[in-house]
Order: structure tokens, then C-alpha cells, then sequence
């Protein structure tokens, strides 16, 4: 990881307070939402768990750049709202009319997500552990740059 | 940035998610499947093929969705549920608990157990091959018509 690329202009400017205020808010907006449409239908579970998974991988993408680029990925929160998304959409494909099937595991594990051993309690385990992983990186990089962003 | 912000944002992030998880997505309730994951799954399965007649139902005409329910159900939210299920030429059998043949019909399209280990309240579907291609608990399914739909009409 490089301590002197501060980052591209871009990337600082996804990092600055009033960008991640707004990030913050249309995730919270958006999660409002979809957890309100998933409850009305009895699938609190599903939607937690696909939540999950997003955010954890949200987080090893976001450490995948640190790592490789030397500089923290563009528009943090927006990315968990995307792949939350990307990973919802059997889902709005079974609401079109096709059932549920396998190959639909391209979409962050869509279906084998639900059987992890520990259901929605192992998936928010794994999550906190991907982002811890990924706030450790962050910090020791902030710190290295002497607070570039 | 401050090196401390990202960890002290994980901190109150930790602890919404964990309320969350944990205080907003329920558990199994009473009429659920104790393994969340095999309720309303929505996959197709290749499941037993049933007899021509089981309990006095028959099967292999046509799709067949047999509903599993421990009291009969009634009212307008039923009758608007039963009208979407049965409208695309599906035969709509309601399974009540107490009616004989109940148990023989539930063990034969392999109805899960509920966590209250009583009768199940949910449905399957058979297809006209009488294979059982679909098989849940669903205590909420009044909530659900489109689901069944979306299964008989990949089945039919």
C-alpha cells in the first residue's frame, strides 16, 4: 500500500464529509425502503441476508483497492446500496414470474447465502469482520498520509 | 479525514446492524420452518410422484395446489387469494387439519414440520405429471398469491 497517493480528485471528493452525508442518506433511504417492501411480504430474512452480503463484500472490494491502488475506492456507501441491488435481483426477477434456481448464485450467492450455517446472525458476523478488516487498512492508511482526504 | 473517523463509524454501524438483525428480522415464528432457509424458497424441485389419487384427491390432470391450513380459512382477503391461485386453471384443494387424509397428504408432498410440531399451514404444488415440484410452510401466504402463481405457472 502506497503512504504518498493521497488519491485521485474523484476519490477525495466521495470521501469528504458532505458526500458521505449524502451517500449515508440515500443508503439509509434506500434500506428503508427495500427493508419495507421485503417485510410486507413476510421476508425480513432475505433481505437481511442479501443486506449482509453486500456489505461484506463491499468491504473486500473497498480493501481490494486499498490494497492494489494505494488509495481508498470511490463512494463507499453507494457501493454496499449497488451490490445490495446486484444482489437482490432474482428476487425482482421472481417477481416478473421465474422461480428461484441455481444459477441465480451469481448474484453474490443469491440462493446459497440463505443456507450458511447460522442463517442472518453468521452473515452479520462475517460482515462486521469484512469491514473491521477493511477499517484497519483504512486507518493505518489515513495515518500513513497523514490525513489526505 | 481524521484517522479515528472510519472506526468510530464502524462502531455505530456495528451496533445499528447488529439491532437490526437481531431486534428486526424475526425468528421462526410458531407455523414457520425452523430452517428459514427452506421457507419460501421459491426453487423448483424434482420431488416424489404421488399416486393417481392420494387421500381422495387426485392428481395428474392438472397443476394442483394443496393448501395445508389447521382451520378453514374465510373472508375477502381469502376469497381475492383463492381467485388468483385457482384463475389459470389450477385445481385449488384446501386441506384443513381436521379432515381425514390430512396427515397422508401432507407426509406425501413432504410438508416441513413447523417449529410448534403440529400440522403444517402452508402449500404444494404438483404438476400435471403429479411430481411434486414445490413444497412450504407459508403461515402468511394470504400475503403471498403472486408466489403461487409464479410456481404453477412455471409448472403448468
Amino acid at each position: 500500500m502506497s503512504a504518498r497517493d493521497p488519491g485521485s480528485t474523484t476519490t477525495a471528493r466521495s470521501w469528504h464529509p458532505l458526500s458521505l452525508s449524502i451517500q449515508l442518506a440515500v443508503l439509509v433511504l434506500a434500506e428503508i425502503a427495500l427493508f419495507q417492501t421485503y417485510g410486507a411480504h413476510d421476508a425480513r430474512f432475505h433481505w437481511a441476508a442479501h443486506f449482509l452480503v453486500a456489505v461484506a463484500t463491499a468491504a473486500l472490494v473497498l480493501l481490494a483497492v486499498l490494497l492494489v491502488r494505494g488509495s481508498p475506492g470511490r463512494y463507499p456507501l453507494l457501493l454496499v446500496l449497488a451490490l445490495h441491488l446486484f444482489a437482490m435481483a432474482p428476487d425482482l426477477i421472481f417477481r416478473a414470474g421465474a422461480p428461484h434456481a441455481l444459477w441465480m448464485d451469481v448474484f453474490l450467492g443469491h440462493i446459497s447465502v440463505h443456507y450458511l450455517p447460522g442463517g442472518d446472525t453468521a452473515g452479520l458476523a462475517i460482515a462486521l469482520v469484512a469491514v473491521g478488516a477493511y477499517v484497519v487498512a483504512l486507518t493505518r492508511w489515513l495515518r500513513a498520509t497523514r490525513n489526505p482526504m | 479525514m481524521r484517522w479515528w473517523v472510519p472506526a468510530a463509524a464502524t462502531a455505530v454501524l456495528a451496533i445499528v446492524l447488529i439491532g437490526v438483525v437481531i431486534g428486526l428480522v424475526r425468528p421462526p415464528g410458531p407455523l414457520d420452518d425452523p430452517r428459514p432457509a427452506y421457507q419460501r424458497d421459491g426453487i423448483l424441485r424434482d420431488g416424489p410422484v404421488l399416486a393417481r389419487e392420494v387421500a381422495g384427491v387426485p392428481f395428474g390432470e392438472r397443476t394442483v395446489v394443496l393448501l395445508f391450513e389447521r382451520d378453514a380459512p374465510t373472508g375477502a382477503e381469502w376469497e381475492e387469494w383463492r381467485q388468483d391461485v385457482s384463475d389459470d386453471g389450477v385445481d385449488l384443494v384446501l386441506v384443513p387439519a381436521s379432515v381425514d387424509g390430512a396427515s397422508a397428504l401432507a407426509a406425501a408432498v413432504g410438508m416441513p414440520v413447523p417449529v410448534d410440531g403440529g400440522p403444517p399451514v402452508g402449500y404444494a404444488v404438483v404438476d400435471p405429471d403429479r411430481q411434486v415440484r414445490y413444497a412450504t410452510l407459508d403461515p402468511k401466504y394470504l400475503l403471498n398469491a403472486f408466489e403461487v402463481d409464479v410456481i404453477t405457472g412455471a409448472v403448468s
